[in-house]
Parts: structure tokens; sequence; C-alpha cells
């Protein structure tokens, strides 16, 4: 019955006698009425994940008022930047005797940045100097003349570190991963000084891509000195104009950035959302790409953990999807890999999805592994191909061997070659104390994005005032955390970024949260609205 | 005393963060001030003056909507 209300439907169109549609229209009718039978087969297996992991993600709208507030004070900043703009000569250098030359720079950008983030700037590009673990010295400085300069004053502040990137503590000055890496300096100098694909490679290179696509439990793996030039010049080799992109709203600028050089039809679909992804993909197969003919391939991107909004991704839904549309993905897990996972081998062993089902495992290495640098692992063919083809391969210096070897020691440590329980413990130290961390924010009463399990843990502040009062607060508290405002963010969403460590000790996640509780009274930060847990949280 | 100074205190922190206090340079700051205190002074004044009349008229009106049980246009 349900097939033949398509039919009727299909037909209509050529009564109205659009011809040039309507080829389309009724193959996408029919790739609709494939999915919703094909749909209440599937929905058993993923309902099971959805109620499973919707439940532990949050995302908790502002109340009114607050976004009204954000807005005012928003365009309050930009009115007095531009009657500064109109009335001020900027205290930074000017192009003199230049007639004839257009500005360099976007206007815009410009006065965004002279007029409202120099105000602010104090609370970013922060000099440190120490290792970032959980801990880390801040450079004092002042600014004289309200952000347009710094000055340092040489004195130097110690901070709890809740901004660095080092899920699982490899940051380290001591200990087997810095011996190691001294060790390698000792026997290939610090840089190679050349590409790969001429005399760039070392035993240490080839160790590390096997130890690699070991971890993943794949054929292959290609590494990296850098972990954006992953993204944005791996893309570019594995796309080419005609092809279809699916990728979610909230990726990182590398992946935009590969995909925009790569020339492919990019579409956008909402952060996180299965059934927008989905409805995207049959819309496009649908109507095939504008000269009428059908997409040479199919790529979804997505990351395992997002950056700014510490949701991770509903991997096996999209797997399915993939399945049945014959799409490939492309799956970056920058900050996912060491970080999620009983193993820590990222998002697919959080799911116990195979790894085999994602055609392209993208990550870096700068997060977890305490290092620098990136990775792709996939099926032996498609790194053959990116041996051949990717301009990082290529054409950029390779990786260091004192990077190279910090990577191999934590990698060893993570998965517990060495012969001790080590990495088990990091990773089970990370997802307490971020369970530990997220529930007592909860309890609080601030608003929070993401995952439970997730480490990156974005506590919403929406004012953009907010953002600068909370980070120059916490820094007199001794705590150093990472604030992000528009553009990074809607205008509507500022937010203070705190990620976790399996450095952290209770006592140092203490102390933090009842700084937060604090000036979150003081400040006006506790926005949620949901019931609170009145029991005290178990660590 | 102490608990309203607190509160006092509450209120302009509030106050600051909504108008960007902690960003803005000492004269872009007393621009604002000055602007915010002048309409809040205006209004005030305003209210002072006219609202007396406007009650007693909005007071006339229901007086005599009361007693004539019929709508009277005001004259
Ligand atoms: C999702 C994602 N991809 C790629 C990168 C770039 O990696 P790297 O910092 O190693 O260059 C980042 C860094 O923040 C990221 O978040």
């Amino acid at each position: 019955m349900k097939n033949r209300k398509f039919v009727n439907s299909d037909i209509e169109p050529k009564k109205n006698g659009i011809h040039h549609t309507n080829g389309y229209r009724s193959s996408e009718n029919i790739i609709k009425s494939k999915l919703t039978n094909e749909h209440q087969d599937n929905n058993v297996a993923t309902d099971k994940y959805k109620s499973i992991h919707d439940s532990k993600e949050s995302f908790e709208e502002a109340p009114l008022i607050t976004a009204c507030l954000t807005y005012f004070g928003f365009y309050l900043l930009m009115i007095i930047g531009y009657i500064n703009q109109l009335f001020f000569e900027p205290k930074v250098a000017t192009e003199k005797n230049r007639d004839g030359y257009v500005p360099l720079f976007d206007s815009f950008e410009r006065f965004y940045l002279r007029y409202v983030y120099r105000r602010v700037k104090d609370c970013w590009n922060r000099p440190i100097c120490s290792c970032p673990a959980d801990t880390l010295v801040l450079k004092d400085r002042i600014t004289p003349d309200f952000g347009w300069s710094f000055e340092f004053t040489g004195t130097t502040t110690k901070c709890l570190n809740l901004g660095s990137y080092n899920y699982l503590g490899f940051a380290q000055t001591s200990g087997p991963c810095a011996e190691d890496s001294i060790k390698s300096i000792e026997k290939y100098g610090i840089a190679t000084c050349n590409a790969r694909r001429e005399l760039g490679t070392n035993a240490l290179h080839i160790e590390l891509e096997e130890l690699t696509a070991k971890f993943f439990g794949v054929e292959d793996a290609i590494v990296f000195g850098m972990g954006f030039a992953t993204n944005a010049l791996n893309l570019p080799s594995l796309l080419s104009p005609g092809c279809l992109v699916v990728s979610d709203e909230k990726n990182h600028a590398s992946i935009i950035l590969g995909l925009r050089l790569s020339g492919a039809t990019i579409k956008v679909y909402k952060h996180n959302n299965v059934k927008h992804m989905e409805k995207v993909i049959v819309d496009s197969i649908a109507y095939g790409q504008k000269n009428g003919k059908p997409w040479k391939k199919i790529l979804i991107i997505l990351e395992g953990v997002f950056s700014m909004e510490g949701s991770i991704v509903k991997l096996p839904q999209i797997v399915e999807i993939k399945k049945k549309y014959g799409a490939y993905i492309y799956l970056d897990e920058a900050h996912s890999i060491g970080a999620t996972g009983s193993h820590g081998r990222g998002v697919t062993d959080f799911y116990g999805v195979d790894p085999k089902d994602i055609d392209i495992l993208m990550g870096t290495f700068t997060k977890s592994f305490g290092s620098a640098g990136g990775y792709i692992a996939g099926s032996k063919s498609l790194i053959n191909f990116l041996r051949a083809n990717s301009h990082a391969h290529c054409y950029a210096s390779s990786m260091a061997p004192a990077v190279t070897q910090q990577i191999l020691t934590s990698m060893k440590i993570i998965m517990g070659l060495d012969g001790t329980n080590e990495g088990k413990k990091r990773i089970d130290q990370l997802a307490r104390n971020t369970r530990y961390f997220r529930k007592r924010l909860a309890q609080i009463g601030v608003i929070t994005y993401g995952h439970e399990d997730s480490p990156v843990v974005p506590m919403l502040v929406y004012l953009f005032s907010k953002i600068g009062a909370v980070v120059r607060t916490l820094t007199t508290r001794n705590i150093a955390v990472v604030g992000a405002g528009f553009p990074a963010t809607p205008i509507m969403e500022g937010r203070i970024r705190f990620c976790l460590s399996a450095a952290h000790s209770k006592d140092q996640l203490d102390y933090a949260l009842s700084v937060i509780d604090e000036i979150g009274d003081k400040l006006g930060l506790k926005y949620s609205r949901k019931p609170k847990d009145p029991n005290p949280i178990e660590y | 005393m102490d608990t309203f100074k607190k509160i006092l205190a509450g209120v302009y922190l509030q106050y600051e963060i909504i108008f960007c206090m902690g960003y803005l340079e000492p004269w872009e700051r007393r621009l604002i001030n000055t602007i915010v205190f002048c309409s809040i002074f205006l209004m005030i004044f305003s209210a002072y003056v006219f609202l007396p009349d406007y009650l007693s008229n909005l007071m006339e009106l229901f007086k005599s909507h009361d007693s004539n049980s019929g709508f009277q246009p005001m004259s």
C-alpha cells in the first residue's frame, strides 16, 4: 500500500509538465520509500544506542534575558568601537605614503581585532614558561594602554592548568617518554631536514606507522608532522570537484580548509544530528550534481569529540547510514584518540564499532600523546594512495625524531606494551576525573555542553564580558583556563572550555570547583534550570 | 547595613558586566555611565512631573465609568 502511494505522487509532477526535475523527483521518492521501510527494521538497533547515549548528552538552552543581554553587550562594544575608530588614530603602526594602495587587510576583521578583541586580549595568547602538565607557569604581563601593547613584569604565576589538551598527562619533563625522547635526539638529532619521500624517513617513522596501525587494528597508517596539515592537505588528494561532502557544522577549521581546497561540493548538516544528515544525503543523492550527473563519491566527515561542544559523535547510527547509502566516513579523532574508550582507542573503541567500518581514521598526536603531528589510518590501498599523492607526505618536512619517539613511547604505554598497567591507569583516571568534574559542575548549577564522558567540558557563560571576567578572576585565583567567544563560537554562546587531564588529582579538581562555585555566585554563571543532584558526588 | 552593602555591590557588579565595563577605557566608561544615568534621571524626573497628572486623569475616567454605568468620553 505504502509503495503505491509513492507511485501516485510520482506521476503527479508529470501532469504538471515539470519534465526536467521529475526524473530526480521520482528517484528521490523511491529512495524515501525505501528509507521509511528500512527504517522500521533498523529502528530497534539504533534505538538502543539512542536511548543510552542521548540521555548522556546535554545542550541546555539559555534563558531569554541572557540572550538579550548578550546581544546588547556585543552591540554596545561594537558601537563604542566605531566611535573609537572614528575619532582616534589607532595606536599601532599605520601605513604612510601609500597612496594608491588598497588596504591589505579585510576591514571588518581589522576593526574587530582592534576595537573589540583588543580589550580582552590579555585573556588570550598568554605566554607560558613551563611544561603544560597539571600545573603550568604563566608569565605575568601588564598592559599600559588597554591591550594595544603588553609588557612583561618579570614575575611568574603558577596556575592549575585546565586548558591544555594534555588528556592522558603525557606532557611531562621526566619519566619514560622524556627519557626516550632525549635518547632519540642523541641518535637522530633534532630534525630530519627533509620530506618523507626524499631523505626524511628514519626507523622511528616506520615503527610509528606500524604501531599506529596495530593500535587501531587496521591494515596500515601514515604519519605527518602536523595535525592541521593532515586534514588540510590530505582531503584535497582524496576529493575532487564532483564529489559530495557531508560535513558537520561544528567541524574544525583544518577540515573546512581542506574541503575548500579540494573543490568538492560541501553540504553541512546540523551538529551531531543524524536525522538531518540522512536527509541531506538523501536529498543530494536524489538531485545529483548541478549538471545532473550522479556524485563521484560521497564522504561523511566528522569529528570524534567535538573540540568546542564536548559532544561525542553518534558513530553507530552514522555507520548504519554510511552502509545504507554507500558513503565513506572520514573520522577526525583529534580529541578523542586516547581520551575516549576503555583502551584509549577513540570513539570506535567507545562504541565498540569495528574500526574497519570507518574508511579513513584521522587523528592528531598533539593532544593525548603530548607530542605533535597527525596520522591517517585505514586500508593498505588507501595509505598507499596517500603515500603517492599526499602533499603533506611529499613536500612537508617529516616528523622530528624526538617528537616521534614521544608518540612511540606514550602509545606503547597506552597499549600496555611496556609491561606495566600505567596506560590503563591513566585512561581510568581521566574517565573518573571527567565524570566527577562534569557531575560536580552540574550540581553547582552552571550549564555545560556535551557528553558525560567527554574530557572537553565547555561551560557556557554567554555574555562576551563574562568570558573576560571569568578568565581574569580565575587567573587571580591561580587557575588557567581558555575562553572562547565570537568568532570561534556563535555570538550567543561565549564559553569557558575546561580540558581535563589524567594528571589532575581530586584535590586540584576540588579546588577548581570550589572557586567556580564561588565566582558562579558572584558573576552569575548558574544558569541551569535543571534539577540538581542533592547527594554528594563520588569520585 | 552590611548585607545592604553586599547587595549593592552585587547589583553594581551585574551592571558592570552587562555594560562590559571591564573592557572599556576610563573615558568610555564615563560616557556610558553618563548616558545611563542621564536616561534614568530623565525617566524619574518625567515620572515625577507627569505621572500624578496622568494618574488623576485615569482615576477620573474610572470614577465616571463607575457612577454613570456607561462609557463617557472625557471632555
Ligand atoms: C578536530 C581537530 N583536527 C585537527 C586539529 C589540528 O591538529 P594540530 O594541533 O596537531 O595541528 C585540531 C586541533 O585543535 C582539531 O581540534
